[in-house]
């Protein structure tokens, strides 16, 4: 049987929390100082930024001559996309053309730009529309936006049933994220119009996954719910012998929270049930010496005095006064009182004694030489 | 000389005498259908046959019903399934072909009748021989109506189209049709109704199928191939909520994975023996028994030994797991089916059998 001591916890002066802040905040500026330099070269370079400004289609203060510009900037000078001159589909249809030249030089979020435009249009013209939400959805496919993806495909078959790339794109994209059964479904429509070898082989693969997602969740379930059902025995076993527990009202209050261990690693230790016999974690108090014994598992029935005899001799008893025979056994009521206990009485039986009420799930005792002046001191104490 | 009552009663059957008569004559046949001496009586006159399989288009509901009930007790009977089958109907080859018409059919309230005389027919070998070439084309219809759950619109749910396939899956060809037909294998969409809970004949006609399917062992490498999942489907019945090691659950197919409290083994004690008799077939060649120890099939029907209380059944199972528990150099022969067992050893192994049946 394990045991280990607790040591008495120090606590910290002033100045040691300082000196800890301070080696807190060094070790973080070492940290962010070690960490990968990266200019940040996505904006306009600082010295020039006036220029790069002049360059831009919304902050262009006059005309841009010779070269290429993206449609919009053309536009702009040409009053492109101005609602009062254009009606909504050719208005649509000029930002698709704008996200897609955008597209086309990979810039997908400028693209993506371009397309939303054109669908605040609201054109009534349902092939502009998913078109715009088609080509939208194959800009967030490459920059493995999967969910806005799939939404913006399944808006554009919305618009057009028929729309095969848009949905090739919504079952792929749905593998992705591990959304088998609309993988799934998009896949049998596809299939129904025509035979691809892709397809059946993107379903197939759906399926596979689809039987792995649904066993792993049967799998979880079954561990959960055996983790239930131990608790509950535990609490059933308890509420059967009659222990009282602190801070429960009555049986329904009993649950596994009101049984944790407060000692700082023995939350694993909490009681547990083997072939129908209660394990628990106790506690021993030698006043004397300020110590403490902490046993893992105690069975409920075995004789306390059996699991103490396996701690002595101990290593801080210095004058070697603490044997079975030697020791008085105590425990405090919830009458606030010590009281006296005979340890060869069985480690249950000793939880249902008058006056004992279990707390923070861990039995604790008291254990003094017979007789001795601490044992007066401690029984003093109470007084 | 008296006339003959049966010639009278030929007389009323006929489709345009009064609607009465026919419905009494019906009504008297029927009754005489229970015993195997009325059938024998039914059966002297052909004619009378003939009249009632015209009544079965009788307009009136009650008399078509009346007469389809008839020819379920008449083909119950193999003499009368011999019968049945050799008249030909106007134009037709048999008589099969009206009662597919009427499965197909879904508006009539009498398919299921139709199913269940089709399925008698069909149980009598020499009558599938007559009549297969009458089924072959309309194969890939009766299945779609079959897996169509809510195909007939008057209340025929069209059960027994599942032992019509598993009495027709006896013919090589339709075999063949179940195992190879292109774009979509037929047997793929049979296979869920094996675990088909609502209907006992829809599972009980799924295994039967996969049962005769196994029975050929040309037919295994495309049972046992990974897509088909055959053992998906085919262990189900035998399995409940019973707990197996992490190693065992493993190895099992992953759909029979963790199965939730709720799962219970098949209540039909017929379909768990048909599964057990089609793990055997399986177990007949080398790639069968390696493909079934891979799948922890020893372990599902370890837990399923000690469940099973019907002695016949445990044999069964204790049959198909001395063969896999045994290494493939034990097994001493690639392909079972081909050994020969000598007259006498077949007898007292008969004889062990029973004893160890009897004393269960």
């Amino acid at each position: 049987m394990e045991s280990q001591s607790a040591g008495a916890k120090a606590s910290m002066t002033d100045e040691e929390r300082l000196a800890l802040c301070e080696k807190l905040d060094k070790e973080l500026d070492e940290f962010i100082d070690g960490l990968e330099k990266k200019r940040y070269t996505d904006g306009w370079p600082e010295d020039r930024w006036e220029e790069e400004m002049d360059k831009h289609p919304f902050f262009m203060k006059t005309a841009p001559k010779g070269d290429e510009m993206s449609p919009l900037a053309e536009g702009l000078a040409k009053l492109k996309y101005d609602p009062d001159e254009n009606t909504p589909l050719e208005l649509a249809t000029n930002y698709k053309e704008d996200g897609n030249f955008n597209f086309k030089h990979k810039n997908y979020r400028l693209a993506i730009l371009g397309y939303t435009e054109g669908i605040k249009v609201r054109s009534d013209n349902a092939e502009i529309n998913a078109s715009l939400y088609n080509n939208r959805a194959a800009a967030h496919w490459h920059l493995k936006n999967y969910r806005s993806a799939i939404y913006d495909s399944e808006k554009a078959l919305s618009f057009n049933p028929d729309h095969d790339k848009a949905r090739i794109r919504a079952a792929k994209a749905a593998l992705e994220v591990a959304m088998y059964d609309k993988c799934i479904n998009h896949c049998q429509v596809l299939l129904q119009k025509n035979q691809d070898k892709d397809i059946t082989d993107l379903l197939n693969t759906a399926k596979k996954k689809k039987l792995l997602q649904d066993r792993d969740s049967r799998k979880k379930e079954r561990s959960q719910k055996k983790r239930e059902d131990e608790k509950n025995a535990i609490v059933k076993a308890i509420i059967e012998r009659g222990i009282k527990i602190s801070n429960c009202e009555d049986e329904d209050d009993i649950d596994l929270s009101k049984l944790e261990p407060s000692l700082p690693g023995a939350q694993d230790s909490i009681v547990c049930v083997e072939n129908g016999v209660l394990i628990w974690p106790v506690l021993l108090l030698y006043p004397e010496y300020q110590m403490t014994d902490f046993i893992k598992g105690c069975p409920e029935n075995v004789p306390l005095i059996n699991q103490m005899e396996q701690l002595f001799p101990a290593p801080w008893d210095e004058e070697n006064k603490y044997s079975s025979s030697t020791i008085n056994v105590y425990f405090e009521g919830y009458d606030k009182m010590p009281h006296v206990v005979n340890p060869t009485k069985t480690l249950g039986d000793l939880l249902l004694l008058k006056y004992y009420e279990l707390k923070a799930g861990t039995p604790a005792f008291f254990v003094v030489v017979r007789g001795s002046k601490v044992e007066r001191q401690f029984l003093e104490s109470y007084i | 000389m008296a006339k003959d009552p049966l010639d009278e009663l030929i007389d009323f059957l006929k489709p345009d005498s009064r609607v009465d008569l026919k419905h009494i004559s019906l009504d008297h046949l029927l009754g005489l259908s229970g015993t195997e001496d009325g059938i024998n009586i039914i059966l002297s006159k052909e004619k009378i046959l003939q009249c009632i399989i015209d009544l079965t288009n009788d307009k009136v509901e009650e008399i078509s019903k009346n007469a389809l009930l008839l020819l379920i007790n008449v083909t119950a009977n193999s003499k009368g399934v011999l019968e049945l089958i050799k008249y030909k109907p106007e134009g037709k080859k048999n008589v099969v072909g009206i009662f597919i018409g009427y499965v197909l059919d879904p508006q009539t309230k009498n398919a299921d009748v139709a199913c269940m005389i089709l399925s008698n027919i069909t149980r009598v070998e020499e009558a599938l021989k007559i009549s297969i070439d009458t089924f072959l084309p309309h194969l890939n219809d009766l299945l779609n109506v079959f897996v169509n759950i809510d195909y007939n619109k008057n209340g025929a749910n069209l059960n027994y189209l599942a032992p019509l396939i598993s009495n027709l899956s006896c013919n090589i060809r339709v075999r063949r049709w179940l195992t190879e037909e292109n774009p979509h294998l037929p047997l793929i969409k049979l296979l869920p109704f094996c675990n088909y809970s609502p209907s006992s004949i829809r599972r009980g006609g799924a295994i039967g199928t996969l049962r005769n399917i196994a029975f050929d062992t040309s037919h295994h490498v495309f049972l046992l191939s990974r897509d088909l999942d055959l053992l998906t489907y085919l262990l189900t019945p035998l399995m409940g909520n019973e707990e197996y090691a992490d190693e065992e659950m493993d190895a099992l197919p992953i759909a029979l994975q963790y199965l939730p409290k709720e799962k219970e083994r098949d209540p039909d004690i017929d379909i768990r023996k048909m599964v057990l008799e089609t793990l055997n077939k399986l177990c007949a060649t080398k790639q069968g028994r390696e493909t079934l120890r891979n799948n922890g099939v020893y372990y599902i029907l370890r837990e399923y030994h000690k469940w099973e209380k019907d002695a016949k059944t445990r044999l069964a199972c204790e049959n198909v797991v001395d063969i896999l528990i045994q290494k493939e150099e034990e097994v001493g022969a690639d392909d079972l089916s081909k050994v020969e067992v000598p007259a006498d050893m077949t007898e007292k192994f008969q004889n062990m059998d029973d004893e160890y049946v009897n004393s269960v």
